[in-house]
């Protein structure tokens, strides 16, 4: 216990004795540990721990597939049959996406509302906060169940709100329950209302909860009964459809897994390069106290005793190091889950739990070891100890095992370091590219919000009127230049938007119908030139195109391209299914429009006006008088909710940041993998700068012998620099060869860029190889002012 | 005519400032010290002779007083032109050797000649051979200093002072890490350089070798104090060379 003391004692003052490496290895490990843990902490709580709902892995999202295509719809009556059915579920709940307009003061505030059966809440088993779930008996009542932040932020957290009424979409509900906290933060369960149904004229989604014991593949095996419900009613003659399940905790996490995945490499290779680079500065550290540790072994110390009096030394620098990158990453871990908390699923579950604790244990333990035990192993050894006892007052140029490892350790460093910046690099040329895409249409000075029309507006013509009467409005501004409607707004994921099977006149015999698909769209008069999206040939839609009239359509320039790249398709007939009128003329072709973001493929697609096409959801987007974007915006907000409360302007915004918002995703991956990088950089820098400091402290009497045999201060600069960039040069050489085969893991994420792209290849190099010479440059020229005389005396 | 000096000292004085103690570490130094002259500068430890040896060559300067190398000014250079003066016209021998350790025997007699644009490759390799020879050393051209004796090292040693042809050869105690019998050769090697031209400033405090030299300085407490003119026998002693 005494000799525990002794050697944390001297371990202390061992590192207050040597501050610049104390604190150079000390801010080392809180980057690399603080990085990790936190990225840790996000892996283990959004993708490894089972989402926080009794026996959740019995949850799951229910769709069906034929061979070519995939739904997730279902019909309220489907739901019901299935409920009764015999099936592997020991629960079925439905729901469908709708909004509730509520009043709060005098204000109309748009809410998601979730409409469900009325089983909906005992499938998770989530208890209300207050008051309770709805049931069987609700069914036929308005009631609702609130969330928590709808609670708090517009009921202003009354306690007897249990059993009150609100007024929401123009009628009087009764509320019955307040989820806890946290429920509506996990997207499956995103919404702000919930609400029974018995019965629902427009399709929803169906999940639910396996019988004990089973699990996902016996489900589908036993899943006949699904089956065969589904596909009655429903058109099997080109191929049955198939139940399909996923988890829901997989449904989840489906879209960040990959990012997280990428994030979780690039933070191993950041932990990677701080853990050598304090292996580095251990090797120079401890390199430098070798007459130190041959004095010990005079004095009758054992090698095991050194041993163990480096490891305390190394372990105290590693707890301090763990422990502060501990407080770092909670510090960062709020930071993150401020920033990503609309964008990233289950971050309300991501904290330092003791599973985070134990990891970040480790890597303390991890780096202790490895910087404590392979730097003694090469230098501890009683054999050399003494004869460096022997040659102490000798001039010695350092051990040139210890320099080579060193040297291959900065080369190391630096390899990881490039071939993360390689990644950064190609992430940022994907980027860029992307922002180049041009979408197809204008979107600077427009405007643009999307309405729901409730479903108290049931005919067609009442919605046509609806919403001829919102354009009317918003035309009539004068900072409006002009103003269109339509199903599908590009870039957005609200609206109306799925594909269908088509055919034309002149088809081929062997023409598979099931094999060309395009893709809807309603839109009024205006709306190819509110978006300036080029008009090719023939003409657009006119007030003649009416529900009376003939059906028409406007292709776009894919479509045309595909069936009638010889020729001219106006005129020619476009086959629809019957339910979207069944054969169209072909009046207009215009150019394409990347709909679904800027990585979109130019794909088929129809445009039909909104006279002969109405959907009760319906995009407004008005060009602008350049600056008068906020005023039209809260114009069209205010008309909109004069005209019908239960229907207000939602998701208002410039089309121009909508477009942004599209590339969202790679922009956070880049940003982090860039910041990764970066500390990757600076870590290897500092290694490249240890090396080099450590150089010129060690050849401080062979710099001084050579000035005397006439070296100018220049020449000992450059072989300064060259001899300390040589293992920045093999690290990049490495890190390139490493590179060329690690950032295939790019490749999905990657946009019109190669992973093998040479302007990245030639790039990082270059900006690796400036990082090394002013990494360098410090001590080398420290070394050109080295007095010769005082090098060749010391020691 | 006399012939002009090579080296020529004027009122030269060296303080030290450590921590605001003025140290003098030479006081007043004149001395010339003429083309293919041996001069021996002797005296006890902590007299000056190693910070005269540096100033002579050029490695350290005068606080005070007038430095002429082969008639120019000494405080008119600049660092670069030292160096190249030091690695024209200078060689150096140490006490300690101060061989580059991870060099090998011919990349370290080759060391002061890559420091100069006006020797090409193939003269290189000639000189160092040249030099290698005239020590003794060419068989070891291959060996790192580690696996040579101390005598042999300092053989190596004057042979890099010696590749470029200097005018001028420094000596620090050149025989102060070697036994009598390698010192002996490593004098003698002296001796016999100085006998084919090479002038030679040998700081000692051997009173055996420095009396080999044509001329003896004796420092005391930073200041010459003696200045004695050795009268040499017809024949030089012969003290043998060790091919070690």
């Amino acid at each position: 216990m005494d000799k525990l003391r002794k050697d944390l004692l001297f371990g202390f003052r061992s590192l207050v004795a040597k501050p610049t490496y104390s604190l150079i290895s000390l801010l080392t490990l809180v980057i690399g540990i603080s990085v990790t843990t936190i990225m840790f902490s996000l892996v283990n709580s959004i993708l490894l721990k089972p989402l926080p709902l009794p026996q959740s892995h019995q949850l799951v999202e229910m769709s069906f597939e034929t061979r070519e295509q995939k739904t997730a719809s279902v019909n309220y009556s489907v739901y019901e049959t299935i409920r009764e059915a015999d099936t592997p579920f020991q629960q079925v709940t439905f729901g469908a996406y709708d909004q509730g307009v509520i009043r709060s003061g005098e204000r109309y505030v748009p809410l998601t509302l979730l409409i469900s059966s009325y089983d909906y809440f005992s499938m998770y088993q989530v208890p209300a906060l207050l008051g309770r779930w709805y049931n069987k008996e609700d069914l036929g009542k308005n009631v609702v169940v609130l969330s928590y932040d709808t609670w708090v932020q517009y009921f202003g957290q009354r306690q007897d709100i249990i059993g009150r009424g609100i007024e929401m979409n123009n009628l009087q509900y009764t509320v019955i329950g307040v989820m806890p906290a946290g429920f509506e933060k996990n997207d499956l369960f995103a919404f702000n209302l919930w609400s029974p149904i018995e019965s629902l004229d427009r399709p929803g989604f169906m999940y639910g909860r396996l019988k004990d014991g089973i699990s996902i593949e016996q489900a589908l095996r036993q899943s006949s009964s699904i089956n065969q419900i589904y596909n009655q009613g429903r058109n099997v003659a080109r191929g049955e459809w198939k139940t399909s399940y996923l988890s829901l905790k997989e449904r989840s996490i489906r879209t960040i897994k990959p990012t997280l995945i990428l994030l979780s490499l690039a933070v191993s290779a950041v932990f990677l390069i701080a853990l050598l680079n304090v292996l580095n500065l251990s090797f120079a550290h401890y390199g430098n106290r070798t007459h130190e540790f041959s004095v010990r072994i005079s004095m009758g110390a054992t090698r095991k005793s050194l041993m163990l009096q480096l490891l305390t030394e190394s372990f105290i620098l590693s707890l301090a190091g763990g422990l502060l990158g501990l407080l770092l990453a909670a510090w960062g871990l709020e930071l993150v889950k401020v920033l990503g908390a609309d964008q990233v699923p289950r971050l309300q579950e991501v904290g330092l739990d003791s599973a985070t604790v134990i990891i970040t244990l480790s890597l303390i333990l991890i780096a202790a070891l490895v910087t404590a035990l392979i730097p003694a192993f090469m230098l501890v050894n009683p054999k050399k100890l003494s004869s460096a006892l022997q040659d102490a007052g000798q001039k010695s140029t350092g051990s040139v095992k210890s320099q080579r490892i060193r040297k291959l350790l900065v080369s190391a460093e630096v390899s990881v370091a490039v071939v993360l910046l390689i990644g950064a690099g190609l992430l940022l040329r994907s980027y860029t590219k992307l922002l180049d895409v041009k979408p197809g249409f204008n979107t600077q000075d427009v405007v643009t919000g999307h309405i729901w029309l409730p479903d108290s507006i049931e005919s067609a013509t009442d919605k046509s009127l609806h919403w001829n009467t919102i354009l009317e409005q918003v035309q009539s501004n004068p900072d409006v230049i002009s103003v269109a409607g339509t199903s599908t707004l590009p870039m957005s994921r609200t609206g109306i938007d799925f594909d269908v099977t088509y055919s034309y006149d002149g088809a081929p015999v062997s023409f598979d119908e099931s094999q060309t698909r395009g893709a809807i769209r309603a839109i009024s008069e205006d709306y190819f030139d509110v978006l300036e999206i080029p008009l090719l040939e023939g003409r657009q839609f006119e007030l003649q195109d009416s529900r009376d009239s003939s059906p028409v359509v406007v292709i776009n320039q894919a479509l045309a391209d595909t069936l009638w790249h010889e020729g001219s398709p106006i005129g020619r007939q476009l086959i629809l299914p019957d339910w979207l009128g069944g054969t169209h003329t072909i009046v207009g072709v215009v150019g394409n429009v990347k709909h679904r973001g800027l990585r979109d493929q130019f794909k088929a697609e129809f445009y039909l006006p909104m006279s002969q096409r109405i959907y009760p959801g319906m995009s407004v987007v008005a060009k602008v008088k350049p600056g008068k974007e906020s005023s039209v915006l809260n114009f069209i907000r205010q008309r909109a909710t004069e005209l019908n409360v239960a229907a207000p302007l939602i998701n208002a915004r410039e089309l121009t940041a909508l477009t942004q918002a599209s590339v969202d995703e790679e922009k956070v991956i880049l940003q982090l993998v860039s910041v990764f990088s970066v500390l990757a950089m600076v870590l290897a820098s500092i290694g490249v700068y240890g090396i080099s400091d450590n150089l010129v402290s060690q050849r401080t009497n062979e710099i001084g012998i050579r000035m005397a045999l006439g070296a100018q201060p220049r020449i000992i600069l450059h072989w300064v620099l060259l001899k300390s960039l040589k293992p920045v040069f093999y690290g990049v050489i490495a890190g390139v060869l490493l590179a060329v085969v690690l950032v295939q893991v790019l490749t999905a994420v990657l946009f019109e860029v190669s992973s093998l792209d040479p302007v990245t290849y030639v790039m990082v190099p270059c900006v690796l190889a400036f990082v090394g010479v002013v990494a360098t440059w410090l001590p080398a020229s420290r070394a050109t002012r080295i007095h010769p005389q005082e090098a060749l005396h010391y020691e | 005519m006399s012939q002009q000096p090579i080296i020529s000292l004027n009122d030269i004085s060296k303080v030290f400032y450590t921590d605001e103690i003025e140290t003098h570490a030479l006081s007043d130094i004149s001395l010339d010290i003429q083309a293919n002259e041996f001069i021996s500068i002797s005296g006890p430890s902590g007299c000056g002779k190693s910070t005269l040896l540096s100033i002579l060559g050029l490695l350290d300067a005068p606080t005070e007083g007038s430095y002429l190398i082969n008639g120019t000014e000494s405080a008119s250079l600049d660092l670069a032109q030292r160096a190249i003066l030091r690695s024209r016209s200078i060689g150096f021998i140490f006490q300690a050797f101060n061989l580059i350790g991870d060099l090998t025997v011919y990349e370290n007699v080759e060391l002061p000649l890559t420091y100069r644009a006006d020797i090409g490759v193939k003269s290189r390799q000639e000189m160092v051979m040249n030099a290698l020879s005239r020590v003794g050393m060419d068989h070891r051209k291959r060996h790192f200093p580690g696996q040579l004796s101390g005598g042999q090292q300092q053989r190596v040693a004057i042979a890099r002072a010696l590749v470029g042809n200097p005018s001028l050869l420094l000596a620090d105690e050149p025989t102060g890490n070697l036994d009598s019998k390698n010192g002996d050769a490593v004098m003698q090697l002296l001796s016999d350089l100085h006998s084919q031209g090479t002038t030679v400033c040998m700081v000692t405090h051997d009173s055996r070798y420095s009396d080999m030299a044509d001329r003896v300085v004796q420092l005391f407490d930073g200041r010459l104090v003696d200045e004695n003119l050795i009268t040499k026998p017809a024949q030089p002693v012969s003290l043998g060379v060790r091919h070690g």
